[in-house]
């Protein structure tokens, strides 16, 4: 299914870490298939699998995170882009723990309109928040990653 | 004229509207470090991108791939085949009636049902029209009037109604062990893509539907314009008789 690299995208972005992503993209796929029927109303395909994958990580991972805090956040690293040297290397490392420090809801803001290219109405719609409150959470997210990443940014 | 960060967010998103994003540019021009603050939100935005792009490009665990892989039991029908398979059969009616060509004809038949499953009865809902293979009966009729948001308890169900990037009005649906997805053609509904699972047991059976279901919406939402329509659009494309304008 095409969708399935970019829920793997965005699951390693809301859980910091690529393993963990794609275990919260398992738990995704199996409620989507167990509650497909849920789907018939006429939605975007797409955004709805997000929803399925935002409540999961809520429920569960987000409460396992907090379980082994000190791990996770120690661990966190994508090993993926394996084809840069050791200065882009380091750059990666960066943006992983400047993500990783931001609050999960500035985080999925960001992961939704700046990685996953959604619109401000989808996006919001996706969360389940005003469009105002997302657009200020994403500035928050936004002014913190540029201070966490300094000049890169 | 003060231009608020979720604004000049907003407009480095390509979030505003025209007039708003005329007002913002003519605020730049007279302020640099505003255009420096844009260039910083998409500088960030390409770095975010291409930190987390490569995942795009990755290979997909087989552990997750193997979720949304059809069961063995399900079979994608090659529609030519089953074309061919009804062309074959049509002289073995006209043969004489041998044990011989008895068999032969209840043999095809007996493919024929196996591939769609228990949809062959009682009316045929896929019939051949044109060198193609056209919705007849009971799924032609739920194709045109049944919408997704009310078929409790019917036998078709609509999965997703949408247009296509060709222009057509297309629908994924489900009839018993099988699913599939019709376009609207010159009255009427062309199948396109069919697929049905053999029922083996009823977590299987369920598992196999679940299966068939997410594949079909798969398939519709990469030929789809711009994806699945709400239910007012729905009505709307039935009630004009899914006729493109």
């Amino acid at each position: 299914m095409a969708l399935l690299p970019r829920l793997r995208r965005f699951a390693a972005g809301l859980s910091r870490d690529l393993a963990a992503g794609d275990d919260l993209c398992q738990m995704t796929i199996e409620r989507a298939l167990k509650s497909r029927n849920q789907w018939a109303e006429g939605t975007r395909f797409d955004s709805w699998m997000y929803r399925i994958m935002r409540n999961i990580w809520i429920d569960e991972v987000r409460s396992r995170a907090r379980r082994d805090k000190t791990f996770a956040v120690e661990e966190a690293g994508l090993s993926v882009g394996t084809d840069g040297g050791q200065e882009s290397r380091v750059e990666l490392f960066n943006v992983d723990r400047a993500m990783a420090r931001l609050p999960d809801e500035q985080r999925e803001a960001i992961m939704l309109v700046m990685v996953e290219g959604y619109g401000y109405r989808e996006a919001a719609d996706i969360i389940g928040c005003p469009v105002g409150t997302l657009t200020s959470r994403l500035v928050r997210g936004r002014d913190a990653l540029q201070v966490l990443l300094g000049d890169a940014a | 004229m003060t231009i608020d960060p979720e604004t000049l967010a907003a407009y480095a998103d390509g979030e505003l509207a025209p007039a708003d994003a005329a007002k913002v540019e003519e605020a730049i021009a007279a302020d640099p470090d505003l255009a420096k603050q844009v260039a910083a939100h998409r500088a960030l935005r390409a770095q975010l991108s291409a930190h987390f792009d490569p995942i795009l490009d990755a290979p997909v665990p087989g552990s997750l791939a193997d979720l949304l892989k059809p069961r063995e039991s399900a079979q994608v029908i090659d529609l030519a085949a089953v074309r061919r398979a009804r062309e074959e059969e049509q002289p073995l009616e006209k043969a004489p009636r041998t044990r011989w060509a008895m068999g032969g004809a209840l043999a095809a038949s007996l493919a024929l049902g196996l591939v769609f499953g228990r949809v062959a009865v009682p009316t045929e809902p896929i019939a051949s029209h044109d060198g193609g293979l056209v919705a007849r009966g009971e799924l032609s009729d739920a194709l045109t009037t049944q919408l997704a948001s009310a078929q409790d308890g019917k036998q078709v169900r609509i999965l997703v109604s949408f247009r296509a990037k060709d222009g057509r009005y297309c629908r994924g649906f489900e009839q018993g062990a099988t699913a599939g997805i019709a376009c609207r053609e010159d009255g009427n509904w062309q199948i396109l893509r069919t697929q049905s699972g053999v029922h083996a047991g009823t977590q299987g059976a369920y598992a196999q539907a679940a299966s068939q279901a997410s594949e079909i919406m798969a398939v519709a939402q990469d030929m789809a314009t711009s994806g699945a329509f709400n239910s007012t659009d729905e009505r709307k494309a039935r009630d004009a008789g899914w006729t493109r304008n």
